[in-house]
């Protein structure tokens, strides 16, 4: 085995894309295999410890914010742009009430720093509608009482939101497992989960199990 | 209306009952009212704010010039302050307001106790500030182990007398203190017969000991409020809170106001789970520092807990160490039941195991329930989802499998032999065949004799519940000349969707779709109301909701009757609101614009439980709230993991208001008791005499893939007690979840885990695998 | 938190020197998920955080890619787990390391967490992670585990301090026989992934032997013969989001019918990813059978000392070294 150098050419997956200006191109976030950076050319060496300028997209539009380096992108979204669906429960990455979209992935905004974002879309739960209606997954999630408190609901929405778009076509052939796992992160403490994998396995059209289903559940049964 | 006769019962035991309806009451729903839109699913109508953010939880309060609050607390288990100067926080950036909740020379008795706060521009600078103030401690002797605590000798936790914190989520009938000797302090016995006696002539006798951990609540939204003065005399708090007027109440007390000027907003709430009640959190006083804060400072000022502060200071379910001795005659049958208890809710009171072994298996003459509070230095315990009954279950249906298995009798019928109530003979039995109760025990023993590394086994267990909803509680039903309908009271939602069960009452009653039903609740001026505590919401404020819309209809009918030039009883209510009679027909529309004035108004109120059947506690004039599950387990025997199968849950519902919701209530219940069997845990170091896990990620509670499926049936029992037959779930569905856990994994394995949770550790030890530990009765866990 | 810089250098030397010239005021950052914990916990307070994801170059380019390279691969340490869970160019021959990645965490943390980071994560242990406690690992005199509630400490290695080592990717690396590739300035130094980790007899209040100012840049999984197949597997308490009570990693290969090149590894039992030689050689040459697993599993576990609350975990391991065993060569599992 010889050790690379620095100046060794990385091979990417796919003949003829390694470059070295590869790595200050946007990063491509569902590319398995190529980490994201930090490619703003014209961010500063350093920034803070005072509150610097942070400029990101969030559900749509752009957004400026003053932030110092420590404010986390929970604190940011929810003080400082006013956006209150995410919320903050465990403040460690362990329950999944701040998940919001990262550039389509689902990111623990309790974890990240605010001034991560620069240049980044962020979707909330408050993006995740259509025409200023309800998804055809909240919808689901009303339907099916996939809340209960409500208080998890938005992370909920966030992760199961981003599964289905990641399986796309193929949401059909989802199931109840593949939505826990998606959802492990998650926690809720009403115990919504059984009506979660209902709901989004409905908007999959895919077969619900035995048990997660909210229909047909007898009453008085004698 | 006296003496009205209903239909009353369930499944195919109805009859006929006279019972006394209190005046003014309509007559009540019962098996034989046909209703439309109570019973079925109803969607949440806020379900949309839920989903899309919109939802404004205290913790999303944001108020022009708002402060932050943070709250500096004692990092030891039991200390004297020895110096105390805030100066540094007064100076610090952005910091308004400053105040101490503890002066030199004051014991503090457990780690998390308030010392000072301050309020800030940001919640760093708050925090920020709380690292400027400058404090020395004495660290005194302490004991945070309930055991060692009991010991005679041990540091005496307090030294005065205790007040004891009650909230209207407490145990029912939990009732007054006994006298303390040392850190213990009993509760009342409960008896009948003379077990002790009984004993010592049973044929065969199983005695073991039991013990259940801490849990805590863990609610997702953790406590907080916000207050604003809007005069020096008047206040608006809002508050996570699931009694709003527990709150208020306190709030006007502490600042000598009257109760009409302090408005409490609880528009959404974060779950609750029994910690919720007050102004303050049970070992913090929240409340009495973001209104001081605020007052200081001339701004409003918001105090949200972390997490690391909900688990140590808001509250938890204390544990409990149980010796039980319970025996049999030759024939099987069971003469007698002794359970002694102790265990430590902190500094506080109301470590007790709940009404299993007195109230379920009536049928055993001679019973003694002996329980008792040890306090330790730890935060205090509360009411957590039926208080002290998920571990007076464990203890007593783990008990009887195994005194079962060693008399050899069956399992499942020994408790249909033993317990008197209907409802629960019934589930049990229904429940058996719709579980495949036999053909699962007759797997698991093939197993357990072939030695398998997989096993399964299947436990059950019953659940009791006796809290009937209660009076003092105000709806306000209003009927706008344009057809609107407003229903509006002061209840708070703590997640249960009792706003949509209100709508569906209305919409009943008046013959319309819920959604059309406007409904304003989560305001301390809307009108009295319950708090959120002793499942009694649904069953004390939806019969107050059918008085209130019921009197409108009385209204409208006689506008009707005018309207059609018929008498009202000639006056016929169809579909959508409609009235009909003489011939002619008028929409709820056209019918409102006829109203005289502006709004037709009606006050309905929620009068005092009435009815009683099927059946009530044994020699207490009190219902039973039946129910029983079912529980299959999966362990794998080389690495002692335990997996939840399926669980079937037979609940008494009373009159089902919304299939969705109480559904979703019941698998809540299962959920929470399957996370306390298997994963919870609050650990308390012996020698620190801090929590360990004060966090989601080492205080561990049941996430989407550990659960189990959930087949849930629910009994609609007829019981006649308010005018909509309603009664609470949220309370029953989670009290024989982990028992019946615990006595699958006995079936599984052939040995008992006689201790919470039920982790890989214990199992292993049980099946004498590990290397120095004896089976069953090994902790694998150290303090707590 | 306290305030900090944030610092975004393009070259990987200025990132390099940044940290070495101060290396007590200053921080490398890359997913920064240990590292905010460490910060809102109060166990840290950096005046800088150096951005790894900041470095360009070719340094950042391998930093970023999953490249196959002499038949093995090499990951850079900027991967995420999320990315190496779900590269299907692993295939099962290295199927523990895919494994790995995916079972660690929970979905939004393996979008955010790297491959280095993960490895050079410091323990989990909670005496360690509360602020108040002035444990062995902090500097202190004593390691609280020894006496306190130790149910999640070690067993094997143990001494002075019995923390279990947190890294999940380590374990499968491990017994990949991975090397790392580190840089420091313009310098790189390769090593074995064994090198990279030190039991507490070196230095307590460490868990690696990088230099300060040192970075990973790559993991290395060398060519994979042909039949190798690999598998991780990890007993938690629960199964959503929790950290192993045991984890076991296995590579091996069958060659007619008989096991050979078997290495197995142990985490969440030491402080250190845990080579179990001792089932190893057990195994090697010998036919594969449920009754060779056990005594491997029994060999692993052998030189095991439990702590008071920690005995648990011989047989825990045990057994699932025994099943993983079974996986990884398809001897069907008993019933």
């Amino acid at each position: 085995m010889t050790s690379p150098t620095l100046t060794r050419r990385g091979l990417l997956r796919g003949a003829g894309t390694a470059s070295v200006l590869a790595s200050c191109a946007k990063p491509t976030h569902d590319d398995a295999s190529t980490a994201p950076a930090i490619t703003d050319a014209t961010a500063p060496a350093e920034i803070g410890p005072e509150a610097a300028a942070l400029r990101f997209t969030l559900n749509g539009k752009a957004a400026t914010l003053q932030v110092e380096p420590r404010v986390t992108l929970l604190d940011a979204l929810r003080i400082d742009a006013g956006v209150t669906g995410p919320k903050l429960v465990c403040d460690r990455g362990a329950c999944g009430a701040c998940t919001v979209l990262v550039d389509g992935r689902p990111r623990n905004a309790c974890m990240m720093l605010a001034h991560d974002v620069a240049g980044a879309n962020v979707t909330t739960v408050e993006g995740l509608g259509q025409d200023g209606g309800m998804s055809a997954l909240q919808a689901a999630f009303v339907r099916h009482d996939a809340l209960q408190c409500g208080f998890c609901t938005s992370g909920m929405l966030t992760s199961c939101a981003a599964l289905l778009q990641r399986v796309g076509a193929a949401a059909p052939q989802l199931t109840a497992a593949r939505v826990n796992e998606a959802i492990a992160g998650n926690l809720c403490r009403c115990g919504t989960y059984p009506h979660v994998v209902a709901a989004v396995l409905e908007v999959a059209g895919a077969k619900a199990p035995a048990g997660a289903s909210s229909a047909g559940n007898p009453r008085g049964v004698g | 209306m006296p003496r009205t006769k209903l239909t009353l019962g369930f499944a195919d035991q109805l009859t006929e009952v006279d019972i006394d309806v209190p005046a003014g009451e309509p007559r009540p729903w019962d098996a034989d009212s046909r209703l439309a839109v109570v019973g079925t699913e109803v969607a949440r109508i806020d379900g949309e704010q839920k989903v899309t953010g919109r939802a404004t939880y205290t913790f999303d309060v944001a108020l022009p010039g708002m402060l932050y609050a943070a709250v500096l607390r004692c990092p030891l288990a039991c200390a004297r302050i020895t110096k105390l100067s805030v100066d540094g926080a007064e100076k610090a950036p952005g910091v308004r307001a400053v105040m101490t909740l503890a002066e030199v020379g004051d014991r503090l008795l457990f780690a998390g106790q308030d010392i000072a706060a301050v309020a800030a521009l940001r919640p760093e600078l708050a925090r920020d500030a709380l690292a400027a103030i400058a404090i020395e401690y004495e660290a005194l002797p302490f004991v945070v182990d309930a055991r060692m605590a009991a010991e005679p000798g041990a540091p005496a936790v307090h030294d005065g007398a205790v007040k004891q914190r009650k909230t209207e989520g407490d145990e029912p009938g939990a009732s007054g203190s006994a006298k303390a000797q040392g850190n213990v302090r009993a509760l009342p016995d409960s008896r009948r017969g003379d077990a002790a006696l009984a004993l010592t002539k049973a044929a065969v006798v199983h005695e073991a000991s039991y013990s259940t951990q801490v849990q805590t609540h863990s609610a997702l939204e953790t406590h907080g409020i916000v207050v604003r003065w809007d005069a020096e005399d008047k206040l608006t708090a809002w508050c996570s809170t699931q009694g709003i007027f527990s709150v208020r109440d306190e709030l006007a007390e502490v600042f000598e106001l009257s109760p009409a000027n302090v408005e409490v907003i609880t528009e959404y709430l974060g779950g609750g789970f029994g910690a919720k009640f007050g102004a303050s959190a049970p070992g913090t006083r929240l409340g009495f520092i973001a209104a001081t804060l605020a007052r200081t400072a001339a701004l409003p000022v918001k105090l949200m807990c972390d997490r690391h502060e909900e688990h140590v200071c808001t509250g938890n379910r204390p544990d409990s160490h149980q010796d039980v001795r319970l025996g049999a005659d030759a024939s099987g049958k069971l003469v007698a039941l002794h359970v002694r208890s102790i265990g430590t809710a902190g500094i506080g009171t109301g470590a007790g195991i709940g009404r299993n072994a007195f109230s379920v298996y009536t049928k055993i003459p001679h019973v003694l329930v002996e329980s008792a509070d040890v306090f330790t230095n730890a935060g205090p315990g509360t009411a957590m989802r039926a208080p002290g009954h998920p571990q007076g279950a464990f203890a007593l249906e783990l008990a009887i499998d195994e005194l079962a298995r060693k008399a050899k009798i069956d399992a499942l019928q020994v408790r249909i032999d033993h317990d008197e109530h209907p409802v629960r003979r019934w589930q049990f039995e229904q429940g058996a065949t719709r579980f495949g109760w036999a053909q699962a025990r007759a797997r698991s023993a093939a197993a357990r004799a072939k030695g398998t590394r997989m096993r399964t086994g299947v436990g059950v267990a019953a659940s009791i519940w006796g809290d009937f909803g209660r009076p003092g509680v105000t709806v306000t039903a209003t009927i706008g000349r344009d057809g609107s309908v407003q229903i509006r009271n002061g209840v708070q939602d703590i997640g249960t969707g009792i706003g949509t069960v209100m709508a569906q009452v209305a919409a009943e009653v008046l013959g319309l779709e819920p959604g059309s039903i406007d409904v304003e609740i989560g305001r301390a001026s809307y009108g009295p109301s319950v708090g959120s505590g002793g499942s009694t919401t649904t069953a004390s404020v939806t019969p107050a909701v059918r008085n209130a819309a019921e009197q409108c209809r009385t209204q409208l009918t006689e506008v009707a009757a005018d309207q059609l030039g018929v008498a009202t009883s000639a006056v016929f209510w169809g579909p959508g609101g409609s009235v009909s009679g003489g011939g002619k027909t008028l929409t709820f529309a056209q019918l409102c614009k006829k109203m005289p004035g502006e709004a037709i108004v009606g006050t309905g109120t929620r009068a005092k439980t009435f009815g009683a059947h099927p059946m009530a506690f044994s020699g207490q004039p009190m219902q039973q709230i039946a129910g029983v599950q079912f529980a299959q387990v999966t362990i794998d025997t080389w690495t002692g993991t335990v997996r939840v199968d399926r669980v079937l849950a037979m609940h008494d519902c009373g009159r089902v208001m919304n299939a969705l919701t109480c559904r979703s209530q019941i698998n809540g219940g299962i959920i929470l008791g399957t996370s306390y069997a298997l994963l919870e845990e609050r650990v308390l170091d012996r020698d620190f005499g801090r929590m360990l896990n004060p966090n989601l990620e080492n205080y561990k509670i049941a996430g989407a893939l550990d659960i189990p499926t959930i087949d849930v049936v629910m009994t609609d029992v007829h019981a006649g007690n308010n005018s909509t037959g309603a009664i609470g779930i949220g309370e029953p569905a989670t009290v024989p979840t982990a028992a019946a856990i615990a006595c699958a994994v006995h079936d599984a394995i052939g040995v008992p885990v006689r201790s919470l949770p039920i982790t890989p550790a214990k199992i292993l030890a049980a099946l004498g695998l590990v290397p120095g530990a004896t089976g069953g009765s090994v902790r694998a866990g150290g303090p707590t | 938190m306290n305030r900090f810089t944030l610092v975004r250098l393009p070259t990987m030397k200025a990132a390099s020197d940044r940290v070495a010239t101060a290396p007590q005021t200053r921080r490398f950052r890359a997913g920064g998920i240990d590292l905010i914990d460490h910060l809102k916990e109060g166990l840290d307070g950096p005046d800088e955080l150096v951005e790894l994801r900041a470095i360009g170059g070719a340094a950042g380019e391998t930093m970023r890619e999953a490249a196959e390279k002499d038949g093995g691969w090499s990951l850079g340490a900027l991967l995420t787990l999320a990315q190496i869970a779900e590269h299907d160019d692993l295939g099962a021959a290295f199927g523990a390391v895919r494994e790995a990645a995916g079972s660690a965490a929970t979905p939004g943390i393996r979008n955010a967490a790297t491959l280095g980071g993960n490895l050079l994560q410091r323990p989990r242990c909670w005496y360690y992670r509360h602020v108040d406690l002035e444990c062995l690992k902090k500097g202190g005199s004593q390691c609280f585990a020894l006496t306190g509630d130790n149910r999640y400490n070690a067993i094997l290695g143990g001494g002075p301090s019995f923390i279990v080592h947190p890294s999940t990717l380590a374990v499968a690396l491990l017994a990949h026989d991975a090397s790392v590739v580190v840089a420091k300035g313009d310098t790189l130094r390769t090593m074995g992934i064994a090198e990279l980790f030190a039991l507490p007899t070196v230095d307590a209040t460490r868990e690696h032997t990088l230099a300060p100012g040192e970075v990973i840049v790559a993991i290395l999984l060398p060519e994979s013969a042909a039949s190798q197949r690999s598998h991780y597997a990890a007993v938690k308490e629960k199964a959503s989001h929790d950290w192993p009570l045991g984890e076991v990693a296995v590579r091996v290969r069958n060659v007619g019918g008989k096991l050979t090149d078997v290495r197995i590894a142990l985490g969440h039992v030491a402080p250190i990813p845990w080579r179990a030689r001792e089932a190893e050689a057990v195994l090697e040459g010998a036919a594969p059978s449920t009754e060779l697993f056990a005594r491997a599993a029994t060999a692993a576990l052998a030189k095991a000392k439990p702590l008071e609350h920690n005995g648990y975990k011989i047989p825990l391991v045990t057994g699932l070294l025994r099943e993983a065993l079974h996986r990884a060569t398809d001897v069907a599992l008993p019933e």
